[in-house]
């Protein structure tokens, strides 16, 4: 009976881990790269000859040497992208590197498409290069395996049908939004992740010229497979890797930063309206612009990106876009209930708010410190009393004001607003010496690093605090509390311990990003608000003597996520207009839709952390 | 078969009954399947709990053996959905090239937590049916 007990344990604690052994071996790629740097380059140029004046520069193929004898597990595509729109693209079965190029170029030079292209067009085109490295099963009869059966941004969707291939590459996963496109739970539509396996579907059949319902009855022949991708440079001189849709940077210095600060500072004034609002939010695939459910605090927080940039870089063009957008503020935003007022408020008549007010203000006095132009002093001066008139007695806020009633709503909260009037209050003291302000940032700083976590759980976790942190910094003058650093020092380190690691496996691409598993690919504007707390974290351990070399390391691991993810010129060929979405930051690594505030937060994290980015 | 009643086989019986229904509930309203497979296996695990929690308050010997059977497909099923559970995370392994710490600690509290839910219960009843059938009760 014992023996036979030993053997039943035996086999339970056995078969989980044969099953988890057998079913990774079944299913993991391991690819291997295929061509180097100095033969993509030959590569991407001698395939590039059709789109050039003549042939004369274009290399021979056998300057690939060995290289070109190379076997190719799997097609090899060149494609040609005009504006974000593919224009040409050809795959080859070839079984070696030289014949599948050959085959590749011969197929660009019969191309009519390419034929008809003028002088500019052939200018701005690019090329891609894709070389199949691996490919792989996947399960097909569970529908959310099957959704999460591919690595975002970085595998294929492929499929047998009728004996012929058709194939889906990373980047048209990403072009045709087809990522993050599954909804696992029913009932929560805004959890989102995976392929959309039905519009993968209508995609593979309008390859292969049947129908979707065909591609499905043959799902049991569906694959994933993965890509050694480049893409020739702008002046199409080198061939550049591309990683999930995007030409990755491996390093930083200052001047990156300083460019890449630039770039974004001058995004928002390329947003920027006739009356001084800003185009909310831009799709780069489309070329489209959206300014539904305008945001005023992020309105404001975008401005207060445009003063920073202006105090860092000196370019006027910055000045006089931040006046335009505080100018709208003070002309649309202000309320006439809140015009004959001793107080300012910011938003409607019938629906004011803390975050508008507050950020608003900061965005002034910004400007001001910026500037020394003083003519929106006196609405600062208001604002103040306004955010004086909604702290309650215990340091917090009433995050809503009703301006036709002049009654303060204190049920709802809104997540950031607490934090941002505390920043507005230690902030205004800089223009405004006024003890009452430094009164009330105390107890909004007291209370947002003391009471609000008072209670069992709150000593388990910390929330978006990076408004928080950004005014501890702000406060230090005033207030120089051991309560306020050990908070943000806390916040920091938990920033550090979600942060991607340089060596962090499947996201390692993404190091200095905060995420917590590879399912979700984490966002880009949390690196952007995140790295703004952790550069003032950093600069108030400074300041109060005690710096903290693991701050300051989570900022440059940061920094680097942030010109990487940034859009530069290397990159954007998916996009129909590369010179609008320059500068611009994605929602994520995948979804590169720009909304002001992404480019907000990661600007302000710039030009508050130069410094801290090494000169080499 | 008249047996002797025990007031701790009436306990797990109504228990089972009270899981039965805690299944069904969490089937059809909480987390509904897209897939009609799962939903009717777990309705008729349901089911043949409910029908192992009357025999058990019940207390006939074919009660009994009804309930016997229905702890022990639970077991089965514990240990079913453990396997799942790790297959599900090596195949995650091998698509993203790891899952994590977060993922990693997902996939073992979701097994703690089918033991804890799923097994525990029918495993102590088994284990009280076990020692009944040996007192002869």
């Amino acid at each position: 009976m014992r023996g036979r007990g030993a053997i039943i344990v035996g086999v339970a604690l056995a078969l989980p881990a044969a099953l988890y052994v057998g079913v990774y071996a079944w299913c993991h790629l391991s690819p291997r790269p295929i061509l180097d740097a100095p033969t993509a380059d030959i590569a991407l140029r001698w395939l590039r000859a059709p789109l050039e004046d003549g042939t004369a520069g274009a290399p021979s193929l056998a300057a690939l040497g060995a290289a070109g004898q190379l076997p190719l597990p799997g097609p090899l595509w060149a494609s040609v992208y005009l504006r974000g729109q593919l224009v040409v693209r050809h795959r080859s079965d070839a079984a070696k590197v030289g014949e599948a190029l050959a085959e590749a170029g011969r197929a660009l030079h019969a191309s009519p498409a390419l034929a008809g292209f003028d002088a500019e067009d052939r200018q701005v085109a690019r090329l891609r290069l894709d070389l199949l490295t691996a490919r792989g099963p996947v399960v097909t009869g569970v529908p959310l395996a099957l959704a999460n059966a591919f690595a975002s941004g970085r595998d294929g969707v492929g499929v047998t049908v009728a004996g012929h291939v058709a194939y889906l590459l990373p980047d048209d996963l990403i072009r045709q939004e087809l990522l993050a496109g599954a909804q696992p739970v029913s009932f929560i539509a805004e959890l989102r992740s995976g392929l959309d396996v039905e519009a993968a579907d209508q995609a593979l059949a309008a390859q292969l010229g049947c129908t979707a319902a065909e591609v499905r009855a043959a799902h049991r022949l569906l694959f994933r497979f993965r890509v050694q991708s480049f893409v020739d440079s702008p002046d199409h001189a080198r061939a550049l890797p591309v990683d999930r849709g995007r030409v990755p940077v491996a390093a930083i210095d200052r001047a990156s930063v300083r460019t890449a600060l630039e770039r974004a500072a001058d995004y928002a004034v390329r947003q920027l309206r006739w009356d001084g609002s800003f185009e909310y939010i831009y799709q780069p695939f489309r070329h489209q612009h959206f300014s539904d459910d305008y945001s005023l605090p992020r309105h404001a927080g975008t401005t207060w990106l445009l003063a920073l940039a202006y105090r860092v870089l000196g370019h006027a063009r910055y000045r006089e876009a931040a006046t335009s957008a505080i100018d709208y503020l003070v002309t649309h935003a202000v309320p006439s209930e809140c015009e004959a007022t001793a107080f300012a408020c910011v938003g409607a008549n019938d629906d004011a708010d803390l975050g508008s007010a507050a950020l608003t203000s900061v965005a002034i006095v910004e400007y001001q410190l910026a500037t020394g132009d003083r003519r929106f002093l006196g609405l600062a001066e208001r604002l103040g009393r306004f955010l004086l008139n909604m702290q309650k007695p215990n340091g917090d806020f009433c995050h809503g004001f009703v301006p036709e009633s002049g009654l303060r709503d204190c049920v709802g909260q809104v997540l950031y607003y607490s934090g941002e009037a505390a920043l507005a209050l230690a902030k205004l003291h800089q223009i405004l010496p006024d003890p009452a302000l430094t009164t009330a940032a105390e107890r909004a700083l007291d209370y947002l690093t003391g009471a609000n976590y008072d209670y069992f759980l709150g000593q388990f976790f910390i929330g978006e605090d990076h408004w928080t942190c950004i005014a501890a910094e702000a406060a230090f003058p005033f207030a120089n509390k051991d309560a306020y650093a050990r908070f943000c020092y806390a916040f920091a380190r938990l920033n550090r311990r979600v942060q991607v690691e340089p060596d962090g496996g499947p996201l390692a691409d993404l190091a200095g990003a905060f995420g917590v598993t590879p399912f979700f690919l984490p966002h880009n504007t949390p690196a952007g608000s995140r790295t703004e707390a952790n550069v003032a974290i950093y600069r108030l351990s400074v300041l109060r003597g005690e710096p903290q070399p693991d701050i300051l390391e989570t900022v440059r691991r940061s920094m680097r996520l942030l010109v990487d993810q940034q859009f530069r010129p290397e990159g954007m060929y998916l996009f129909a207009r590369p010179e609008s979405a320059l500068g611009g930051i994605g929602h994520t690594p995948l979804q590169p839709e720009v909304r002001i505030d992404y480019v907000a937060h990661v600007g302000s994290a710039m030009a508050r952390g130069l410094d801290l980015v090494p000169e080499r | 078969m008249k047996l002797r009643r025990s007031a701790a086989s009436t306990a797990f019986g109504i228990v089972d009954l009270a899981l039965a229904v805690l299944y069904a509930f969490l089937v059809l309203r909480v987390v509904p399947s897209r897939s009609p497979t799962f939903t009717t296996v777990a309705l008729a695990a349901s089911t043949l709990l409910a029908a192992g929690g009357v025999g058990m308050i019940v207390q006939r010997r074919l009660g009994l053996v009804v309930a016997a059977v229905a702890a022990s497909s639970m077991v089965a099923a514990t240990f079913a959905l453990i396997l799942l559970l790790v297959a599900s995370a090596a195949y995650m392994h091998g698509i993203y090239d790891g899952i994590g710490q977060a993922g990693a600690a997902i996939a073992i509290a979701a097994a703690l937590l089918a033991i804890e839910v799923v097994g525990l219960v029918p495993t102590l009843q088994l284990v009280h049916l076990w020692r009944r059938r040996r007192e002869g009760r």
